[in-house]
């Protein structure tokens, strides 16, 4: 394209619009000029403010607020921990009451053992013959804590009275926190002692 | 001297371009990426600002409620205490009218990403029923939390020891082996 025909064209008419774009073309210069001036005053502004920034941030966290933070952190820390051990605390004492309860007269336990994992107890003992072991079992299986009995032997001993040794497996929720005092509420209870007698 | 308008203006428009692609456009973009900065500082600042002030606030009300938080470290200690655990399962077996017969302590597990370790001891406990159930309750109602593992117990003797029903629940004398499970960090 030959660019000389235009100027030549320009240089010898006189356009009235070809004026506007001149002095608009010379506005826009001294614009860019101006603005980059501007941006250049904006960013040295920025950059002061950013450094008076960024000491204040430096006051935010003081020593004795930091002792602050790392005291707070800990208990929560703490007190999450806290929660998850208290919702896992096991109230032992449950099975003994439980089996208290349940425990009918004429039956005698010598030798316990309670395993809080597997949630199960095993109970020696003696009866004094094989009907009141019978309701023995019927009384415990009959409780709301009780899963199963899952073990049973009996043996008729010299004097007539029955031996024997019971494995019970019971419902994870024997070992959980009952507000009542430290006795199991057992619906089914009183119904079985009765039973019982 | 008149002023050569189309040949100023081919240059005027040059000087645009040049001013505008190697000056102005890359100081625009300095100013913004500046400026962007200064948002984040400013945010960051807040941020830290809001935090301190709510880390303070927090701490008011732990101090408010001194005696409560110093049942949780009673609870979980900063260190196992074996010394005070011992003591306190003497004094309390005591209390409750057992003998503690031996104490040792059967795990002490080493604290694995800031968690509470485990601190296992095996109670050897001579002593009636009753008493027994009274150790027991003793501990559960401990602002330490205490877990019984385990629990075993015969009778020393198997005419006399023997748990029965609604009676009392104890007519001898047994040898309880208790493990008691608690935690420290």
């Amino acid at each position: 394209m030959d660019f000389l025909i235009f100027y030549k064209l320009l240089k010898n008419n006189r356009y009235w619009w070809f004026d506007i774009v001149f002095y608009f073309l010379v506005a826009f210069l001294i614009a860019l000029v101006l603005s980059y001036g501007i941006f250049w005053i904006r960013i040295v502004s920025y950059q002061k403010a950013i450094n008076q920034q960024i000491a204040v941030l430096d006051t935010v966290g003081t020593e004795q607020q930091k002792a602050q933070e790392k005291e707070v952190l800990s208990y929560i820390q703490k007190v999450n921990d806290f929660a998850g051990l208290l919702q896992n605390h096991r109230f032992s004492s449950n099975v003994f009451q439980l089996i208290q309860d349940k425990t009918m007269p004429y039956i005698w336990f010598n030798q316990f053992a309670l395993d809080q994992k597997n949630n199960s107890v095993q109970l020696f003992g003696e009866a004094d013959n094989v009907e009141n072991l019978s309701r023995q079992v019927v009384n415990l299986e009959g409780s709301d804590y009780v899963e199963k009995i899952n073990l049973l032997n009996s043996r008729l001993g010299l004097l007539g009275k029955v031996a024997f040794n019971i494995n019970i497996q019971f419902k994870p929720n024997i070992f959980d926190y009952i507000a009542t005092a430290t006795t199991p509420v057992d619906s089914t209870n009183n119904q079985n002692s009765e039973q019982g007698q | 001297m008149r002023l050569d308008k189309p040949l100023a203006t081919g240059i005027i428009f040059l000087l645009i371009f040049l001013i505008g692609f190697f000056f102005v456009l890359p100081k625009y973009k300095q100013f913004k990426s500046v400026q962007l900065s200064f948002e984040e500082i400013k945010a960051d600042f807040n941020a830290k600002y809001e935090y301190y002030a709510n880390i303070s606030d927090i701490y008011q009300k732990i101090q408010e409620r001194k005696d409560d938080f110093s049942k949780i470290d009673d609870a979980l200690p900063d260190s196992p205490n074996l010394g005070k655990l011992s003591y306190y399962f003497q004094t309390e077996s005591k209390k409750s009218g057992l003998l503690l017969k031996d104490l040792t302590l059967s795990k002490l597990s080493s604290k694995e990403n800031n968690a509470p370790a485990e601190i296992v001891f095996s109670l050897n406990l001579f002593g009636d029923y009753s008493s027994m159930m009274n150790f027991m309750i003793s501990m559960e109602k401990s602002a330490k939390l205490f877990d019984v593992i385990s629990i075993s117990f015969k009778s020393s003797d198997s005419q006399l020891g023997a748990v029965s029903g609604d009676k009392l629940k104890s007519k001898g004398m047994f040898d309880f082996m208790l493990q008691v499970k608690t935690n420290s960090y």
